[in-house]
């Protein structure tokens, strides 16, 4: 981590809110970082008050603040630095902003709304919300390039991590799934979501929930009791 | 629309502003920090906010503006000031008297006389029955004098659906991509014929002609008069047309306080070979090698809105506006999936009595298929059939109210959406 926005999204990831945070002046820092956090390689934001070397990007919106007698209106000045810094972090975000992302944000908003299709929006409630954008832009991807059993796999991938999927390779249309999970009612929504979404009509998708089918030849798959039948 | 939504800057302005225990300072921030970085965050937001719509409106084609509705009103409750619906047939809205004379000499020479049209409320597939059994019906003509039996046929009213085969080539002739219109109503009106009657006397007034319609007494609507939104309109070329630069064409001019702003124009003049239409400035500018003025006949295609102030509510082929039908639309790729499938079928809002369940390939057709499901683009013969070889999409639909009388109707459009894009299969759809 080293910009202010890159830390802002960090801590939204570690569980803390944006109106918790307070971003202030370092009173130690390297001139050649916008962080001042004591380890360089810092992966955790340990604290709500987050210090920053505004001089590095910000010196000549804040070096007048900054350079005034400390002690003149210390709360304000200190509270004035950290509001525009989350209307700064605001612009920060925006960004990497390109077209693609639009049009994945107004998918996403169109999938959970229903405007895309109102059965679909059912299931997309169950996608963990930071999943939701993958699987838009899956269906973005999908748009632009047709579908494909390759996407079904990619957003298998997505929602399902350790999933196997095979293909039978003398009849191609069949696929079989096998999936780490016991069957719950939040694994099949999220599974039926992407079969709806992402599996071409004519294939077939055959599921193993937690237990895989035995193969000969590979002991994971041979254990006694564990041993769906195919 | 943000990347980083759930963050609410005033909540957050006034919760630090709080935080200042020095009366002065919170003055101070109050006034600087409360009143300019608000208002800054919100332009900020505001801005991104119009970039995203205009990067979106980009692929947003203006799907609606030909969308065509269809509506039916009773002649009791038709209103002449109606600025959207206007009558399918103009003359419509004029009672036909049944001349006695007439039907003495129809009979006379054995001809089945055309008496009026009504419409029937029932389901497509009992409709069906009717006209294959070719049920007759027995009835009386009422005179001043007595009442004569005689027996009555029913046939399905070509007169709107050829006005929609029409408008086909309209479309066409426009340069407008064809959308199928949504004519559920127009298949449930009947024309009523007498086949046969006792021998009427010379020179009596028809006073009433009842027929006893069985089972769907009930259901039948006499003096119903079918509207669309489209408005017949006549206007000559404004001034003297231009010469093209192609020096083969002349561009005729309409001024645009001759023509209302919001509404789209079709020209109806198909014999005219017109090579371009557009609108510059709200002036109607079309391209044709006709050098002189041209009588112009237009349909003025009204924009939708509010349905309910009608007796049976407009029925339209309008698209909702998304995003991700205009950007499927861009890409054109072919659907293969469930939800491309559903996501085209439910961006009809006409189809909200219907929900789509699920299609699947069949090798033959399930029984009894054609009394529900027809073609609502039967006229259109120019695509590639192979005829009886084709495999079967079956759709399934689950309605919302089994009982509505528009179901299959409805059904019948959203599969002729659905067959326009596989035309390497026969699809037929299922109510389950």
């Amino acid at each position: 981590m080293n910009f202010l926005w890159d830390i802002a999204l960090r801590a939204q990831q570690q569980g803390r809110r944006e109106e918790e945070l307070f971003f202030c002046q370092a009173k130690d820092y390297s001139p050649f970082y916008e962080q001042s956090f004591s380890c360089l390689n810092e992966t955790k934001i340990r604290s709500d008050t987050v210090e920053l070397n505004l001089l590095y990007r910000f010196a000549d919106i804040f070096q007048d603040i900054l350079a005034g007698e400390a002690g003149e209106y210390p709360q304000f000045k200190a509270r004035l630095i950290d509001t525009a810094l989350h209307v700064i972090l605001h612009t920060d975000l925006y960004h990497g902003v390109t077209r693609r992302e639009i049009y994945i944000h107004k998918l996403m908003e169109e999938l959970e709304n229903g405007t895309f299709w109102r059965e679909a929006a059912e299931k997309y409630r169950w996608v963990p919300p930071r999943r939701r954008s993958r699987i838009a832009t899956l269906v973005l991807n999908q748009m632009q390039t047709g579908a494909s059993v390759m996407l079904f796999r990619r957003a298998l991938v997505v929602l399902f991590p350790d999933a196997v999927l095979y293909r039978l390779k003398a009849e191609p249309e069949k696929l079989l799934l096998y999936l780490k999970e016991s069957r719950s009612q939040s694994a099949q929504q999220q599974l039926a979501l992407i079969e709806d979404l992402f599996l071409p009509l004519r294939c077939h998708l055959r599921v193993f929930w937690k237990y895989h089918f035995g193969i000969i030849g590979v002991d994971d798959a041979m254990r006694l009791d564990e041993i769906a039948i195919y | 629309m943000g990347f980083y939504d759930e963050f609410d800057m005033e909540a957050y302005i006034d919760k630090r502003m709080l935080e200042i225990s020095e009366p002065g300072e919170r003055v101070l921030f109050k006034e600087v920090v409360g009143n300019l970085l608000k208002e800054l965050y919100r332009y900020n937001e505001e801005a991104y906010r119009g970039v995203c719509e205009r990067v979106l409106s980009e692929e947003v084609a203006g799907q609606g503006a030909y969308a065509v509705y269809v509506a039916l009103t009773d002649a009791a409750r038709y209103d002449e000031t109606d600025s959207f619906l206007s009558p399918m047939v103009p003359e419509d809205t004029k009672k036909k008297e049944i001349l006695c004379d007439d039907v003495r000499e129809a009979l006379r020479r054995r001809e089945k006389m055309q008496l009026f049209t009504v419409f029937i409320r029932a389901g497509a597939s009992a409709l069906y029955g009717i006209l294959r059994e070719k049920r007759r019906f027995y009835g009386v003509i009422k005179t001043e004098n007595r009442e004569y039996k005689g027996i009555f046929e029913i046939k399905r009213s070509e007169k709107y659906l050829k006005l929609i085969e029409r408008l086909y080539e309209v479309f066409t002739a426009n340069f407008q991509p064809w959308v199928t219109v949504c004519g559920a109503y127009l298949m449930k009106l009947f024309d009523v014929y007498l086949t046969e009657s006792e021998e009427i006397g010379k020179g009596e007034k028809i006073r009433e002609i009842e027929v006893d319609f069985e089972e769907y007494a009930g259901l039948v609507s006499y003096d119903v008069i079918p509207l669309w939104n489209l408005r017949e309109f006549q206007e000559k070329t404004s001034t003297y047309p231009d010469a093209a630069i192609d020096k083969i064409n002349y561009e005729h001019q309409i001024f645009a306080h001759r023509l209302k702003a919001d509404c789209e124009y079709l020209v109806r003049n198909t014999e005219v070979e017109i090579t371009n239409i557009r609108r510059v400035k709200g002036d109607l500018v079309i391209s044709c090698p006709v050098e002189r003025p041209v009588e112009w006949v237009f349909y003025q295609v009204g924009r939708g809105r509010g349905r309910g102030r009608y007796p049976y509510p407009p029925l339209s082929n309008e698209c909702k506006e998304s995003f991700s039908g205009s950007i499927t639309e861009m890409y054109r790729k072919s659907i293969k999936t469930k939800a491309e499938m559903a996501r085209l079928i439910e961006s009809f809002p006409s189809g909200d009595c219907l929900e789509f369940k699920g299609c699947a390939v069949e090798k033959e057709a399930p029984e009894g298929w054609e009394a529900c499901n027809y073609n609502m683009d039967g006229f259109i013969q120019d695509e590639i059939r192979v005829g009886g070889a084709q495999q079967i999409l079956l759709i399934s639909f689950a309605a919302k109210d089994p009982e509505y009388y528009l179901n299959e109707d409805i059904m019948s459009f959203l599969v002729t959406q659905v067959q326009k894009i596989f035309p390497e299969y026969h699809c037929i759809g299922r109510i389950e």
